[in-house]
């Protein structure tokens, strides 16, 4: 990107080279079994597929609210994928990844109605509120549910990419490059939108339609995610900035590296704390949370200093 | 060949607000028309009709004797831009990215080149924009933000121009400096500029047309040299 000095993009692929060896490297770390060779690839292939689609979620949520601090967990669409999740622990009828993303573009419909109207501190109040009330019911179903049960969900919402199946793997393969490449054909439209719906439009993009491709996008992408993985935050929300403030906002850049960037970032994450503590394992989830959430109180009191 | 932007029998109504614009019967033709009145009179609704961001209760709107109705969106907006009143900016937006979308209803394919460098380093020094190209929108002044919005509607290059209050912030100089640039290009291609404005001193020298909207009503008012100051006693006090 013409923005990037060359020092810089050398630093960059510095970065970038460090994280795909590290990524690489974290496969054969502290193996004890070569047998066990396999699920670690299915481990590390989910880690960048999580990072990749939380980052991608991040970013469109970003650009069509207009608002740096949105991601899929600070607007309530993961709190919502998990009461859908928890529901179908408790009625194992119910498909996951079906209820999840019911609960999800419910959500996502719901804050689009509301950002019409609102400002985008109240916005992001609702989505706290949200998220409140989703741990909140979530809770409650706990009581539902067996010791053993609540043993897994607990486990599921604190987040992580470990012992997973890999027809899940390969459900999030198959929709996260379909909606990437849905949306990188998008790129110019994505950049209309940073004026806002009304000036998108008079710019000749058809901007409902967007809009609807964005909310299926997110909601799609954010339940698969979630019900697969639990609950991590704030990669929807760091990986994005970081792209933005190194490659510039043209969506067909940040478009395309931002994924890669998350992916890579989550790989890293993930392989750090595999063997940081070894053999504890600490959830991938509370990592990204206490990585993200001193992020984005800088985030929001450096908006607040500038307006 | 005169471009012309035929209004007949318009009017429009916001939901739950018992105030209406129109009927709206005018015709405006290539060079710059300035749009005054009041607050609240209805020039921004004006606008946007225009723009085809409302949907009108009744009428028609013509662009060169063709409905508003018939464009295909993108061909639309090549033909007519549009600058609202007030402008969001994201955060991490560098002017010069803020300029390039401006270009995007003219991207044939979404790998086209966004940025079109030199047009847009161009159009910095003649409107003389007192900020870098690659400085940050969000770090600039208001003033020279609202430039920046400006320049982005001429580089969208449509022949009919509608800005709403593009003025707002920015200094007599640079006023002027727009003015100049759109005149030469009312000159040039026979480019149909609609202003609305309460800033009176440079639009009026620049004005072919005048025009003012009050009461949801729009009149035609015969613009005399050396009474600026009538005018703007006449519909304001």
């Amino acid at each position: 990107m013409k923005y990037v000095s060359i020092k810089d993009k050398k630093y960059i692929a510095i970065i970038l080279l460090f994280l795909i060896l590290a990524g690489i490297l974290s496969l054969f770390l502290r193996i004890p079994d070569i047998s066990l060779l396999q699920l670690r690839i299915i481990r590390s292939s989910l880690a960048f597929l999580v990072g990749a689609s939380l980052s991608l979620s991040g970013l469109l949520l970003q650009t069509l609210f207009q608002n740096p601090l949105v991601e899929p967990f600070t607007i309530g669409i993961a709190g919502a994928a998990s009461i859908g999740a928890a529901i179908s622990i408790i009625f194992p009828f119910i498909p996951t990844k079906i209820s999840a993303f019911i609960f999800s573009i419910l959500i996502v419909l719901f804050m689009a109605r509301l950002s019409r109207k609102t400002s985008s501190s109240e916005l992001l109040l609702t989505g706290l509120m949200i998220s409140f009330l989703t741990s909140a019911i979530v809770t409650l179903l706990m009581g539902l549910l067996s010791p053993h049960q609540i043993g897994a969900l607990t486990h599921w919402m604190l987040g992580g990419v470990e012992g997973k199946r890999v027809e899940d793997l390969l459900l999030l393969a198959i929709f996260f490059v379909l909606i990437w490449l849905i949306n990188i054909t998008k790129s110019n439209d994505l950049n209309a939108l940073l004026l806002g719906g009304e000036s998108a439009k008079s710019l000749g993009v058809e901007v409902e339609k967007l809009q609807l491709i964005i909310y299926l996008s997110t909601s799609i992408l954010t339940s698969i995610t979630v019900s697969i993985v639990g609950l991590i935050g704030f990669v929807g929300l760091l990986i994005p900035h970081f792209s933005r403030l190194i490659f510039g906002s043209d969506h067909r850049i940040l478009i395309l590296i931002a994924p890669i960037i998350g992916g890579l970032s989550l790989l890293f994450t993930d392989g750090i704390m595999r063997f940081i503590w070894y053999p504890i394992e600490f959830p991938l989830g509370a990592v990204t949370a206490l990585i993200g959430a001193p992020f984005f109180l800088f985030l929001l009191v450096r908006k607040r200093v500038i307006a | 060949m005169k471009h012309s932007l035929g209004i007949r029998d318009l009017s429009y109504s916001y939901l739950r607000n018992s105030w209406s614009l129109g009927p709206l019967n005018v015709e405006f033709e290539s060079g710059i028309n300035l749009i005054v009145g009041p607050n609240a009179a209805g020039k921004s609704t004006i606008l946007k009709l225009l723009a085809g961001l409302l949907n009108k209760k009744s009428g028609d709107i013509s662009f060169d004797g063709k409905n508003i109705e018939g464009f295909e969106k993108r061909d639309f907006a090549r033909l007519v831009g549009w600058l609202p009143q007030s402008t969001y900016n994201p955060p991490h937006l560098r002017a010069r990215e803020l300029l390039s979308l401006g270009r995007i209803p003219h991207l044939l394919n979404f790998w086209d080149d966004l940025l079109g460098r030199e047009e847009i380093d161009a159009l910095f020094s003649r409107l003389e924009i007192p900020c870098k190209p690659d400085d940050f929108v969000e770090s600039v002044s208001g003033g020279t933000r609202q430039l920046l919005n400006l320049g982005r509607l001429i580089i969208q290059a449509p022949l009919f121009f509608l800005f709403d209050e593009p003025f707002e912030g920015i200094d007599q100089r640079h006023q002027k400096l727009a003015l100049e640039y759109l005149n030469e290009k009312v000159l040039q291609e026979k480019s149909l500029i609609i202003i609305s404005t309460h800033h009176l001193i440079q639009p009026l020298r620049f004005a072919q047309n005048i025009f003012v909207v009050e009461n949801g009503l729009i009149k035609r008012i015969e613009k005399e040299r050396g009474h600026e100051s009538d005018i703007y006693c006449q519909f304001y006090f």
